[in-house]
């Protein structure tokens, strides 16, 4: 159970199109999560991460298929997953004690008052703001508010954390900082955490996994890195570390891959045009409660439709 | 041999030094060898061949893979794992593959194959396969030779289902080739393949009924190909009859377009036919056109779903 | 002597009684041709930093010097790129060049002044978009008559305010390679304040970072010894890139005194509940 305790299963967000077949702009999103795992999702603007984001947290209705979080199909929104977004929307009224008990009350309608008021103050004393519970939004640098809204968000005691670009509009040292403060809650709290983001960096030193996201339209998952460093860790190790700018270099080089200024002709040969045409093909969908996606590009004549599965080999030979 | 003569005089030496296909007895006990090519190293075979060299499941590399039923690749195997450790020292020989072939419910074929590696040689064979609770590819073994950088990289690269080479290869069930792979947008894994002069891809689907075992890929350059000419055949109802030229073939290095006609070259007619994997050596009987200088190959079938999908060429 | 010198240059704002220092022992001698790159933060001063430089601004003690002259006006010799797009929304790509022109370049004739400002606005790659309102163009696209706009004035220093900050991280690729391109050409004086090492190192020959303010000044700066051109893609592999990258970072991580500040509190402690499963109730 652990091991695929979140599973996203052939996520697809499609918009009807009045003059032809509906554009899918994710198409076919799979992703298993392990129970504690940080999901980095990497891809250029506009490759549909954000909308693979909102589609898990529920905020963005779901064309076709599934998100099962710790074994529950989800439907719509819920506090099981918590998102923080680029600016964290603080209400301006309130102190920061009091935007992140707004949601403490939700969540915890059984617990006495006094346990509350313990919850909001541990939570924003984990992201350092102990001293600055009482101040106002307005008081507080944007690096302090994006803690606000980090602390509120884990207080619902989320089964899976979404981070949409967290950072997105942070100077490199704020961000930096924070990142280092989502991994030290992570190492405390072990919550399964899915982070979008276009910075190469924020995502191998946050990720145990960075998934590559192809370009939209029919974005899918291109490639998955597995990023071998150990939890805690120390940004100077990891910068040291001998196989950081390997890693780096790779997640560098498929972006490029898909970078359209660069690359914006279409293959030109006529092998590559027909391997494109084929690829335009619709894919068939499989049946989305099997794990297992079917084939997809069969020809009309090709008569072997049924799944391939996947043996789980393990170590291989 | 003329063709050893020409392989040892031109620079670019294939990486591949021998090719057996072993047969598997109807009790799947032991596997006999029925058929084999050695390049520029007769050392590698043998003695038993023509009355039939038999190892006993676990015996040997293609007892191993009988034993195991999923491919073994070994870099500079020990004795126990490979029969043959002496003589294969001798030729230069620093990996051996063995792959299982099945055809329905049964293990019916193992093919060998062996690969040579210097410092001058840049090439790999990479085997991939399922990793525990994900629906995803990983590398599981891997041989190469000029290509640490490559490699290193690799070994944290997984892929899903229809991604990159061995993901298209999982999705297709079939033999994928894939050229230009420095520009390919379908070769995820440029980092250091494109600098260190990696051109050709060859993917192909280990299947057991409607399960994949794994993904085998040989990654080539123009200097020391793993094959000279690659090409892929695929047929429409699962007949031999069926058969048809599906995506590029190409020679490593030559130009594109460069294949022979269209009808199906006799080794792959035999594969699909004979429903088992086929070492030739005569010119031609791969379908490679003439300037692709090779003489000798072999044709390797895929089943999936009780039906031939299709058969892959890869020649020397 | 350099060619653009920040002396002992002190800064701040408010009475003597709560006086709010932005800057304090500002050192900078920067020579002719040479591109250096200052990393700011969020409330460093690099603003303050940037009206000095051009002149808008004076500092309480020390000077701003360009070839010898102490600066006291901003002139056109130092042309400033802004980060939010300082055009009039009401003129077109070519109006917008065609209004900076006029201003420095009062005698140039009517024939001279129009292919002079379409030679700008072919460099930065807007031909065709030369009757489009600033509203009609993508944010890099912005940046770009920005751009042409500055350079225009032909300034003998060029002043980038975070010129790219605000665009995506595609677009501001492609912008860092523009910019460079275009400095090849005639490698003008440039001062560029930025947040991010990897464009610093891409585009400059040195980097100087801010230390966070109040009272931020320069303390260290680092040469940029890689060879130009530079390949973004190859850089990653460069292990002179990678030990700046690092120097840098490792640098900047030091100085960052809001995290030092807003320690992690362990006496708080969390009561043993749990959250309601709304997700049974719903």
């Amino acid at each position: 159970m652990s091991d695929r305790y979140v599973e996203i299963v052939n996520l697809v967000k499609a918009y009807p199109n009045p003059t032809g077949d509906a554009i899918r702009v994710v198409d076919g999103f799979n992703l298993t999560v392990k129970k504690g795992e940080v999901v980095g999702v990497i891809g250029h603007s506009g490759c549909g991460k954000s909308t693979v984001l909102t589609m898990v947290a529920g905020l963005n209705a779901i064309t076709s298929g599934d998100v099962v979080v710790d074994g529950k199909v989800t439907d719509g929104p819920g506090p099981d997953r918590a998102v923080v977004f680029q600016a964290p929307c603080l209400l301006p009224w309130m102190t920061a004690f009091g935007n992140v008990m707004l949601g403490v009350k939700r969540v915890y309608p059984h617990v006495s008052k006094a346990e509350r008021r313990e919850i909001v103050e541990y939570y924003l004393s984990l992201v350092g703001l102990a001293d600055a519970m009482t101040k106002y939004p307005r008081e507080m640098s944007g690096g302090m508010q994006q803690r606000v809204g980090i602390a509120r968000a884990i207080a619902l005691q989320p089964k899976m954390l979404l981070l949409d670009e967290p950072f997105g509009r942070l100077d490199s040292l704020t961000r930096m900082d924070l990142q280092d403060v989502i991994l030290g809650i992570l190492n405390r709290e072990k919550i399964t955490t899915m982070v979008i983001t276009h910075d190469v960096d924020e995502a191998v030193y946050m990720s145990d996994r960075i998934c590559m996201m192809t370009n939209g339209p029919r974005a899918r998952v291109g490639q998955v890195l597995n990023i071998p460093f150990e939890r805690p860790r120390e940004r100077r190790e990891v910068l040291e570390h001998e196989l950081y700018y390997d890693l780096r270099g790779c997640l560098i080089d498929f972006l490029e891959k898909f970078d359209k200024h660069k690359h914006p002709t279409p293959p030109e040969t006529a092998a590559a045009k027909r391997e494109a045409v084929k690829a335009a093909e619709p894919v068939v969908a499989g049946s989305p409660a099997s794990l297992h996606p079917s084939f997809g590009e069969y020809s009309e004549d090709d008569q072997y439709g049924s799944p391939l599965t996947l043996a789980e080999v393990g170590g291989g030979a | 041999m003329t063709q050893a003569a020409a392989m040892t005089s031109t620079q670019t030496q294939a990486m591949t030094a021998a090719a057996e296909v072993w047969r598997v007895d109807a009790q799947e006990q032991s596997v006999t060898l029925i058929e084999s090519v050695y390049l520029d190293a007769e050392a590698l075979r043998p003695a038993g061949e023509g009355g039939g060299a038999t190892l006993a499941t676990g015996q040997g590399l293609a007892g191993l893979v009988l034993a195991r039923r999923v491919p073994v690749l070994l870099n500079e195997p020990d004795a126990e794992s490979f029969e043959r450790v002496g003589p294969a020292a001798d030729v230069g020989v620093k990996a051996v593959l063995g792959l299982p072939i099945f055809d329905e419910d049964k293990l019916t074929y193992v093919v060998v194959l062996m690969f040579r590696g210097s410092p001058g040689m840049v090439g790999a064979v990479e085997l991939w396969a399922g990793r525990s609770g994900r629906f995803e590819l990983g590398l599981a073994e891997l041989f190469h030779s000029g290509l640490e950088h490559f490699a290193k990289v690799s070994e944290h690269v997984n892929f899903p289902m229809g991604s990159g080479l061995p993901g298209e290869v999982w999705r297709d069930a079939r033999p994928r080739l894939m050229t230009g792979l420095g520009q390919s947008r379908g070769f995820l894994r440029s980092s250091g393949a494109e600098t260190a002069g990696l051109t050709t891809g060859f993917g192909y689907p280990i299947i057991h009924r409607n399960e994949l075992k794994a993904v085998m890929l040989w990654l080539s350059s123009a200097v020391s190909p793993l094959a000279a000419y690659q090409a892929v055949w695929r047929t429409k109802d699962g007949t031999a009859g069926a058969l048809a030229r599906w995506c590029d073939d190409r020679g490593v290095g030559l130009a594109h377009g460069a294949a022979s006609s269209e009808a199906v070259p006799g080794a792959v007619l035999k594969a699909g036919s004979e429903r088992r994997p086929v070492v030739f050596t005569e010119a031609g009987a791969g379908g490679a056109p003439e300037d692709a200088k090779v003489s000798a190959g072999l044709a390797l079938p895929v089943f999936a779903h009780e039906k031939m999908r299709a058969v892959g060429v890869l020649a020397w | 002597m350099a060619f653009l010198e920040l002396n002992n240059v002190n800064k701040g704002f408010g009475p003597p009684s709560s006086r709010y220092e932005v800057l304090r022992d500002v050192n900078l001698a920067i020579e002719e041709n040479e591109f250096v790159a200052v990393i700011g933060f969020s409330g460093s001063g690099k603003s303050t930093l940037v009206s000095l430089l051009a002149g808008l601004e004076q500092p309480d003690t020390g000077e701003v010097r360009m070839k010898g002259e102490v600066v006291t006006q901003p002139g056109p010799s130092r042309g400033i790129m802004f980060q939010n797009y300082s055009l009039l929304p009401w003129l077109s790509v070519y109006q917008n060049i065609e209004i900076a022109v006029r201003k420095v370049f009062p005698e140039m004739g009517k024939a001279e002044r129009r292919d002079y400002i379409q030679g700008f606005i072919d460099m930065v790659t807007l031909t065709n978009s030369e009757w489009k309102k600033p509203a009609e163009l993508s944010g890099g696209m912005r940046q770009r008559l920005s751009l042409a706009r500055t350079l225009a004035m032909r300034p003998e220093v060029l002043i980038l305010d975070e010129p790219l900050s605000a665009l995506d991280a595609l677009t501001r690729a492609v912008l860092q390679d523009e910019i460079i391109r275009i400095w090849e050409e005639d490698r003008r004086t440039v001062v560029m304040i930025t947040n991010d090492v990897d464009e610093a190192a891409l585009m400059a020959d040195r980097i100087v970072p801010l230390t966070p303010g109040p009272a931020a000044t320069l303390e260290r700066s680092f040469p940029v010894t890689l060879d130009r051109p530079r390949d973004r893609t190859t850089l990653n592999f460069n292990p002179d890139f990678k030990k700046l990258r690092n120097t840098v970072s490792n640098f900047m991580m030091d100085l960052n005194e809001e995290a030092k500040q807003l320690r992690v509190e362990t006496t708080y402690r969390l009561p043993d509940v749990k959250p309601l499963d709304l997700t049974k109730i719903g």
